[in-house]
């Protein structure tokens, strides 16, 4: 012990006698702090300081590396050194010390990014337990990699004795980091060996967001550090196994069986990684196999007219403690859909990850087959009337993996923990009809989600919605009526699918504002100053329109964008990225007070449907009166033109009459002449006829709902008492 | 005592550094002689159990080369090149060294490393740091962590090389009294190195060895093969190159001492008493020709 305590000293002075080592911890530290203090209090600090860990860090392993093969070479197979192998000192002591040491300073490093992303995360005001969690995240990551690239490196050094070792160290690191990355994990998609790279910072995944992250994927990690420890020794023994190998020892018989261990705890330390990827795998398979998966050329067989309807959803929603749902689903079906779709069977798609335990329809259990996502259900011989009512308990875990899933290998769905994503379109609760959740690539080479190919439902259904058993609450596009320790419940119209968010997530709210946010820790900052412009904006608009009808309600702000897109659902608005928190509050309040434009493609002349250039002028009378720009400055483009472009747009086609000009200078010229009185009851009388653009597929009805500009030019006459509005 | 027997060693890539060598090396001053590439190296590396014989064995005190870790605890090394880590001071390296020969007691440790520093001539330099020594003085500190410890056995290999001639006979008379009692194995291919001291000395010649025995048999080699006469210009011109042992300028021409079996042709040579260099000499050349007859 003696001579190991003497040694780790020698390699320590080594290193910290070491003028230009000693200066790049402290200029580490310069840079962390330089950035991570730089950061915008509106910005995801998690995520900027990922990012700036990812290349720094990487940068750093060149280092490592470079130290690990010096150490070696200070003094092992240098034949001027030869004096030292001489001496009665075990390889073993040798090249543990020179590790340990090398190890010691490179956790300056590590305690550096740390210590920094937890203070600045603290003095942002971050819950302690989030900012230890995030901390320890990077601080393993960092360690885990150098330790490894350490050993790397070292075992390097004494292979090969010849000074080309440091070119070869050299490609080591870039091979380890980015060309692993780029070819043989991304562009190969063999996601399997991430746990060979050398910094998994590096790896373009979804671990730099604070939204679901590295926490879905903890068990992988776990698994994979254990695997890389193991690594890391069997490469340290290994480098001491060769040492022995060149100069004699009598303890030939340990140095080999000490190898073998390693070897061996090496390859059992992999298969808990491997089971991993393999059942990840296995269900990717399954679909690949499954005839019954239709490919991207039959797309036309799906046409939602085929389908029944749902009209309303009863689900009790039970979270297991192995991540596990029990879910009773009881659906209530029009008899006449089915009736006049001559079915005796009952065709629903429900996800192919979750069993079926039990059907009942009526007072009857039915009996049901399933293939792939489509469940079957025999109907009673009895022809149903009026209203048939069907109840299924299924049962299932979640963790539905695809390889190359926005171009890293993603999940599209999962349960796992606190983090929870259970989109509408992957069908965890019955669907009508043979809906497709996935589809087959063209030539058969992979799978995609079916969600694009999914109809919507021309019309929308009661829900009604219970969990249980979830230690967070959860997130949903349904108005949340009721919860309770553990326990939520929700009900409403859903028109375009129902999705379940769970997470580590913060709910913002303020005062008597109707609208709530719900984002991550990190984005609190940036949630508050959204949800006050949001709330000022309302203030605004719900001063002079009445009556007010909210077509929305909550924001969720996950930025993630690897799972979702910016979409609106219900009466919720996922956003997933941010440029601007102007931009996006006036997104939420345009949706909140004009609802969907989806159907604005069918509008083919404006001079017959105005109700683009009446939402419009809704931003326009804004700009002006609350923004205080003038019609001249919003004519030269200041302002919100991405909400008034109607206005001003240029299209012989469908606008050969510039009827929105017509309208904005109507409106301007009565602004201009103090009459904002008159021109907000001509807006709010529009306002109140309907100025929403619907999807004409999900409510035909209010797609079809013109507003002609004669209709416009009568009311504005109305109000305003002649043309020019006198 | 260190007994070799039937000790090869064979390189992967090259032929055989050493070649079923046997001897036996008493205690007292060892010399190794033999031309560059004669396998001295080889057999101290294997000697300080820095590298596996391909064959043979040997053993020192006893203790079979294959139990490496007990013999490293009895031996003190310096190969042929010698560095030392430039950032230390000469005692800091020693202290290292020191340590990590099992030197604990940090008094005794530091008494000996000033007795060793002041043997080796380096006592006002003990504080500098290595990367200030000259080659000279680095090599002086590779004796001294050699002799640190008091090793049973010291192996030295060229230790001469790059020392001034007053730091040559210091050095000898150093480890002159050193070997009282132990054995040096002292290798060099300056026959002057191991002249004055050396008790035993074996020469090895292309990885065998030639000679094993005293300073005297080394010396008989040259007997009857010695000559010395005058010769003209041209005539040297036309003598072996390989037989001429040292030439000097005098009034009647050159005064050439060679080694062979007649004086030199044209010359009024006589015989002379060999020194030990011509013993040496007369001895590789012997070995050399019976090597060109392909003895190998």
């Amino acid at each position: 012990m003696n001579k190991w305590l003497r040694q780790f000293r020698f390699e320590w002075n080594m290193i910290f006698r070491n003028l230009w080592l000693l200066a790049l911890p402290l200029a580490f530290a310069v840079m962390n702090v330089w950035t991570i203090g730089s950061v915008a209090p509106e910005s995801n600090l998690f995520n900027e300081a990922y990012t700036f860990h990812a290349f720094v860090h990487t940068m750093t392993l060149g280092l490592v590396m470079l130290v690990g093969i010096l150490s070696v070479r200070r003094d092992i197979r240098r034949s001027s050194y030869e004096w030292s192998s001489a001496l009665p000192v075990p390889y073993a002591t040798k090249v543990s010390a020179k590790y340990l040491a090398g190890l010691i300073y490179f956790s300056i490093f590590t305690l550096i990014a740390a210590a920094v992303f937890a203070w600045f995360s603290a003095q942002r005001g971050i819950a302690p337990e989030i900012t230890v969690e995030y901390a320890l995240y990077f601080a393993v990551t960092y360690e885990i990699s150098y330790m490894v690239t350490l050993a790397l490196a070292m075992l390097l050094a004494i292979a090969i004795p010849n000074r080309v070792v440091y070119l070869i160290g050299f490609c080591a690191w870039m091979f380890g980091t980015f060309f692993m990355d780029i070819f043989l994990i991304d562009k190969a998609r063999l996601y399997p060996l991430q746990t060979f790279h050398l910094s998994r910072l590096f790896l373009v995944t979804n671990q730099p967001y604070d939204t679901w992250g590295f926490r879905l994927i903890g068990d992988e990690l776990l698994y994979s550090r254990l695997f890389v420890l193991s690594f890391v020794l069997l490469l340290l023994v290994a480098g001491v196994t060769v040492l022995n190998r060149i100069r004699p020892t009598k303890h030939k018989l340990a140095v080999w069986s000490v190898s073998a261990f390693a070897v061996l705890l090496a390859a059992l330390a992999f298969v808990p990684y491997g089971q991993i990827w393999q059942e990840r795998y296995e269900g990717y398979y399954a679909k690949l196999a499954d005839p019954t998966l239709k490919s991207l050329d039959e797309s036309p067989e799906w046409n939602s007219s085929d389908l029944f309807r749902i009209t309303e959803y009863d689900l009790n929603v039970k979270r297991e403690p192995n991540d596990s749902l029990r879910i009773t689903s009881k659906l209530t079906i029009p008899g006449d859909d089915l009736k006049a779709a001559g079915n005796r069977e009952l065709n629903l798609t429900l996800n192919r990850n979750f069993n079926v335990q039990k059907i009942r329809v009526g007072d009857n259990e039915a009996s049901f087959s399933r293939k792939g996502d489509q469940l079957d259900i025999k109907l009673p011989a009895l022809k149903p009337e009026g209203l048939l009512e069907v109840e299924i308990t299924y049962a299932g875990t979640m963790m539905d993996y695809a390889p190359g899933f926005q171009g890293q290998g993603s999940f599209y769905a999962f349960v796992k923990g606190d983090d929870l994503f259970l989109p509408g379109y992957i069908a965890w609760y019955p669907l009508a009809g043979h809906q497709p959740v996935y589809v087959k690539e063209m030539d058969g080479s992979g799978i995609q989600l079916g969600s694009v190919f999914i109809p919507h439902a021309p019309y929308s259904t009661q829900f009604k919605l219970k969990l249980a058993g979830f230690d967070r609450p959860l997130y949903t596009s349904l108005p949340e009526t009721g919860r309770e320790q553990g326990k939520q419940a929700f009900e409403g119209q859903v028109s375009e699918g129902l999705s379940l968010f769970g997470g580590d997530f913060l709910e913002l709210e303020s005062g008597d504002f109707p609208g709530k946010a719900v984002t991550t820790p990190c984005n609190a900052k940036l949630g508050e100053d959204i949800l006050a412009q949001w709330k000022k904006m309302y203030a605004y608009f719900s001063g002079w329109i009445h009556p007010f009808e909210s077509r929305l309600d909550q924001l969720l702000f996950l930025p993630n964008e690897n799972y979702m897109k910016h979409s609106v659902e219900n009466q919720t608005y996922v956003m997933t990225y941010l440029f601007d928190k102007d931009y996006a509050s006036k997104m939420l309040m345009n949706q909140m007070l004009l609802g969907s434009r989806k159907g604005d493609y069918l509008i083919e002349n404006m001079s017959e449907d105005v109700r683009l250039q009446i939402r419009g002028l809704m931003w326009y009378l804004y700009t002006r009166e609350e923004e205080g720009y003038s019609d001249e400055e919003i004519w030269q483009g200041s302002g919100n033109g991405y909400l008034i472009q109607e206005l001003y747009a240029r299209d012989e086609g469908t606008d050969p009459d510039r009827v929105g000009l017509q309208m904005v200078k109507q409106v301007a010229q009565a602004l201009d002449e103090g009459k904002y009185k008159q021109v907000k009851e001509v807006l709010n009388y529009f306002y109140a006829k309907g100025i929403e653009v619907p999807d004409p597929n999900v409510e035909p009805a209010i797609a079809d709902n013109k507003i002609p500009f004669t209709a416009w030019e009568k009311e504005w006459k109305r109000v305003m008492g002649d043309e020019n509005g006198n | 005592m260190i007994e070799i027997n039937h000790l090869s060693k064979k390189y992967r890539r090259g032929g055989w550094a050493l070649h079923d060598v046997t001897l036996t090396l008493n205690e007292g001053m060892v010399g190794l002689l033999g031309p560059n590439g004669a396998g001295k190296s080889s057999l101290m590396r294997i000697l300080a159990t820095l590298v596996p014989p391909t064959a043979g064995e040997a053993t020192i005190n006893g203790i079979p080369l294959r139990k490496a870790e007990d013999i490293r605890g009895m031996i003190g090394y310096l190969p042929q090149q010698f560095q030392v880590y430039p950032q230390l001071t000469g005692a800091e390296y020693l202290d290292y060294v020191g340590e990590m020969k099992g030197m604990n007691d940090r008094k005794r440790r530091k008494a000996e490393i000033d007795r060793l520093l002041e043997e080796v001539n380096l006592q006002d330099k003990a504080g500098k740091r290595v990367r200030t020594y000259s080659g000279g003085m680095k090599r002086r500190l590779g004796i001294a962590q050699a002799l640190l410890g008091s090793p049973q056995v010291l192996i030295v290999d060229e230790p001469t090389a790059g020392l001034d001639p007053e730091e040559r006979v210091r050095f000898r008379n150093l480890l002159t009294r050193f070997s009282l009692g132990r054995i040096v194995l002292l290798s060099t291919h300056i026959v002057a190195d191991i002249e004055s001291n050396c008790r035993q000395i074996a020469v090895l010649d292309r990885g065998r060895v030639r000679m094993s025995g005293d300073l005297a048999e080394l010396q008989d080699y040259g007997r009857g093969k010695v000559w010395e006469g005058i010769v003209s210009e041209e005539q040297f011109a036309r003598l072996d190159p390989m037989s001429v042992v040292s030439t000097r300028r005098s009034e009647q021409g050159l005064l050439c001492r060679v080694i062979g079996e007649a004086p030199p042709s044209g010359s009024d040579g006589v015989l002379v008493r060999p020194t030990l260099e011509d013993g040496y000499l007369a001895l590789l050349r012997t070995s050399q020709r019976e090597g060109a007859r392909g003895y190998e």
